[in-house]
């Protein structure tokens, strides 16, 4: 009993050696990933969930018309083997916002919506871990995407039950998901010339793209009745160019796709009223 | 008496009646002096608690329906703040959680010195430390009691205040159940590390402490206080922007000032620690409150070893210094013929007396500059509210709500620095007894120096205030009114519930502030102020209300000074009740 003080004294300083340790190297690890991985990280310090709705409108001559919705949620949480980002994808899109080219994927795919529902789940350096996703195209066809990691490898298989498609294998870099028309990335605490190549699978052309996203400015705008600073981004995707307009924690409040996507905007609205007002015609 | 009468035969002793090594401890612990005097404390405890229930119980739900008003109307600003941030959507999640971090920020800096500055006081000024100095405990163990003392001192406001806002965050989010429970631990624990953080800043300023003069104290003081207000005002851009973006600086400087997010500074792991639990990130939760409580409990040791090897003469030092301090060798004779001519007047004397009291207590003297220090960010910060603000009916709203909240700034000053005045002439009080003069007397001089220091504080920052919010010269003149009536009534509550309900056994004026009297003493205070704003603001109200085809028996004017002498009368009737029981209440205690 006379050494009890002693025995606390130094479980108390292992307990501070071991936390602090932990602390350091936890740090440590995030500042050894890549400066891509650090914004996305960067993006999720105000909440470790963050969704992004956004209703897709295209501009007509004479008006605006819905044509469609995409919502992603972002989650970072501790899986079996370390952080784990999970993010989940909800998009319904109409064929007519392909523009010059819809007729040609009105033919093949039939007039209406595309509708995307499924999962990605990344590692801490955002590799891909494993994708499960279902494609409903207009005519009643349904696809099934499911991707899992071999290796080196990640392997994406699409199938349906009238088709078997081959097997899509590429390489197990970070990957982003797209949301069947243009992607936004899950971006914050960026600086003004930063520039990222971001590898991203399209569920819709099944097919992985590079993106590259350039902060261009900053400037302070006003938004809903008060100055905000924005950063004006410029994503080029698939030879489509986007201008988009971030705030300083990530928040993505507009996109304007360029040609041949030109008048299709990308906007930021509320979940429910992101799923409102999208009907077939 | 044998040795063995006293032990017993070892046929007489059972095998079972061995004493385990667990009684043992528990033995051990019961005859440790720690432990006389954590009984002493739970003795003090019930006596005070059983003197209430024999006092009065109204008393004791006024102070209780007191503070659930407080944790309510905290609760309910820190709601619709952060609703009000949160409809913007462009930005307004990412800077309510950005405000969490902000917020354990500035309760760090605010608990560690508050703390500084108590556990000083505690540990190496109070007259009880002395007095446990001269028993038979050990110095650590001393160090522990007067260092959980002023930890628990110093921190429970805040946890009263803290923990609304949280709560507010929480259902503003959409937190699960557990998050409740959570942020409470982690704030008591937060709490305790700065706490624990100030302790040891203490101690180990103590040395340099000693070694100051009084006047070289308020020098470095003031140095401090302004080099602190100049590096927080900067980091604002003080001046360089108007009402209209007034959120977009918010946003730059919670997202410039990087050490918010400094995964190595503690706020951060009490911050990240909230947020995790509010958005149901369990294992981020623990991780960041196991990393807190690990450097949390590393100050126990550090502390128990600082205790026990220069704690005993760092305190002898202190004591030897204030002796050494307190002989003056040599006077002019202009400073003498002050002196005799000062003390030729009762209440020059007095006065002279109070303020070399007041000058003499480091605690005081730091708290009061720590006031003053906050109530000047007060009025200059309204420079910043929006033009549009300051016409018509929101000129109005906003020169009421100004003037409450520099009333309600006087009367936490009153409640601090006048309540306890009575009781800090403690047991000596016989000694200014015996002065020639009546106790009435003695209050109304009381009275007289409140009021002075009371409008010396009061009336600038009305002032400025308004000369800030670019008022008219008739509202301005209206608000010095009200201040000198409202100086008048807190000064009068504070001396008079200060004569009711004295203290004169404890010599920590933040533990006169606190305790039953004073707590009464700040309600009553804030429900004055609650009724001379609304008998001024009646007349407007009554204007904004009254239908024309009611036909007006009153002008604007005419209820206006209808209303001002309303507000006199009610302040005389105050003052004069408030003064009435306590020179009573003082006339009959015994000495």
């Amino acid at each position: 009993m006379k050494n009890l003080g002693t025995v606390f004294t130094v479980l108390i300083l292992a307990f501070w050696i071991v936390m602090n340790t932990l602390m350091i190297l936890r740090q440590h690890e995030l500042e050894e990933l890549g400066l891509y991985q650090q914004k996305v990280n960067r993006f999720l310090e105000s909440s470790h969930r963050r969704e992004r709705w956004l209703g897709i409108y295209r501009r007509g001559q004479h008006n605006t018309r819905k044509l469609g919705y995409s919502g992603t949620t972002i989650e970072k949480t501790l899986g079996a083997d370390g952080t784990e980002y999970h993010t989940t994808i909800e998009s319904k899109i109409h064929v007519d916002i392909f523009g010059k080219g819809a007729w040609l994927l009105q033919r093949i795919l039939g007039r209406g919506f595309i509708e995307i529902n499924g999962q990605m789940i990344q590692d801490v350096d955002l590799k891909p871990m494993n994708l499960s996703i279902e494609v409903n195209l207009p005519q009643g066809t349904q696809f099934h995407v499911q991707g899992r990691e071999d290796g080196d490898s990640f392997i994406v298989t699409v199938h349906n039950e009238a088709v078997g498609l081959p097997s899509l294998k590429i390489p197990r870099d970070k990957l982003e998901l797209g949301n069947g028309l243009f992607p936004s990335f899950p971006l914050a605490g960026l600086e003004e010339g930063e520039a990222f190549q971001i590898p991203t699978f399209d569920p819709v052309f099944q097919r992985q793209e590079m993106a590259t996203v350039e902060v261009v400015s900053l400037e302070t705008q006003e938004i809903d009745g008060v100055l905000v600073d924005l950063y004006t981004l410029e994503t080029t995707f698939r030879g489509t160019k986007s201008k988009s307009l971030v705030t300083r924690d990530g928040t993505l409040l507009r996109t304007e796709l360029g040609p041949p996507l030109d008048g299709t905007i990308l906007r930021r609205e509320k979940e429910k009223n992101a799923r409102r007002g999208v009907r077939d015609d | 008496m044998s040795f063995e009468q006293v032990q017993g035969s070892p046929q007489t002793l059972a095998p079972n009646r061995t004493p385990s090594p667990w009684t043992k401890a528990i033995t051990g612990f019961a005859r440790h002096p720690l432990a006389a005097i954590v009984r002493m404390r739970l003795q003090a405890c019930r006596n005070h608690f059983g003197y209430l229930k024999k006092d009065s119980i109204t008393r004791l739900l006024v102070v209780v329906f007191g503070l659930l008003n407080v944790f309510g109307l905290g609760f309910f600003v820190s709601y619709e703040s952060f609703q009000f941030i949160d409809k913007f959507e462009a930005f307004g999640v990412a800077l309510n959680s950005k405000m969490i971090s902000l917020l354990f920020f500035a309760l760090l800096i605010l608990v560690v010195l508050s703390t500084v500055i108590v556990a000083y006081t505690t540990a190496f000024l109070s007259r009880e430390t002395s007095f446990f100095h001269e028993l038979p405990i050990r110095p650590q163990d001393i160090l522990v009691v007067k260092l959980t003392e002023s930890i628990a001192f110093s921190s429970w406001a805040t946890l009263f205040l803290g923990y609304p806002v949280l709560v507010s965050y929480g259902l503003l989010s959409g937190a699960p159940w557990l998050y409740y429970l959570e942020v409470a631990g982690l704030l008591v624990l937060f709490l305790a590390f700065a706490g624990l953080a100030g302790a040891l800043l203490a101690l180990v300023l103590a040395p340099v402490v000693h070694r100051l003069s009084p006047k070289q104290m308020v020098t470095f003081g003031i140095a401090l206080v302004a080099a602190l207000g100049f590096w927080f005002l900067r980091s604002f851009n003080f001046g360089d922007f108007s009402g209209h973006d007034q959120l977009l600086v918010l946003d730059r400087f919670t997202g410039r000032l990087s050490i918010l997010y400094s995964p190595y500074f503690p706020s951060h792991w009490a911050a990240a620690g909230v947020l995790s639990a509010a958005s149901g990130n369990q294992q981020d939760t623990l991780f960041h409150t196991t990393i807190l409580l690990a450097n949390t409990l590393i100050f126990f040791p550090i502390i128990a070893w600082f205790g026990a090897r220069y704690y005993s003469p760092l305190w002898l030092r202190g004591q030897v210094s204030d002796v050494s301090r307190t002989p003056r060798k040599t006077k002019s004779e202009k400073s003498q013929g002050f002196v005799e001519q000062v003390s030729r007047n009762r209440v020059l004397s007095l006065l002279a007396k109070d303020i070399v009291t007041f000058l003499r207590e480091p605690a005081q003297l730091s708290q009061s500059l720590l006031f003053l220090m906050l109530m000047a960010i007060y009025s200059f910060s309204l420079v910043r509210v929006p033009s549009t603000l300051l016409s018509g009916h929101f000129q109005l709203i906003l020169f009421f709500a100004n003037l409450a909240a520099v009333c309600m700034i006087l009367s936490s000053f009153t409640s601090r620095f006048l309540f306890p005045l009575i009781s800090l002439e403690g047991r000596a009080f016989w000694i200014v007894g015996l002065a020639p003069v009546p106790r009435s007397f003695l209050i109304y001089q009381k009275v007289l120096f409140g009021l002075v220091v009371t409008l010396t504080v009061g009336l600038p920052m009305a002032v400025v205030s308004n000369l800030a919010l670019k008022f008219p010269a008739e509202l301005i003149g209206s608000a010095v009114y009200a201040v000198i009536l409202s100086g008048l009534c807190l000064t009068s509550l504070a001396i008079g519930l200060g004569c009711t309900y004295p203290n004169f056994d404890e010599d920590n004026p933040s533990r006169i502030a606190v305790g039953v009297g004073g707590t009464l003493n700040f309600f009553a205070s804030a429900a004055t102020v609650a009724l001379l704003i609304s008998v001024l603001s009646a007349p407007y109200l009554i204007v904004s209300f009254w239908r024309p085809e009611d036909g007006n028996f009153l002008t604007l004017e005419q209820a206006n000074i209808a209303a001002h002498v309303a507000a006199l009368l009610i302040t005389f009737l105050v003052s004069f009740s408030c003064l009435r029981i306590g020179i009573r209440s003082l006339e009959r205690t015994e000495f």
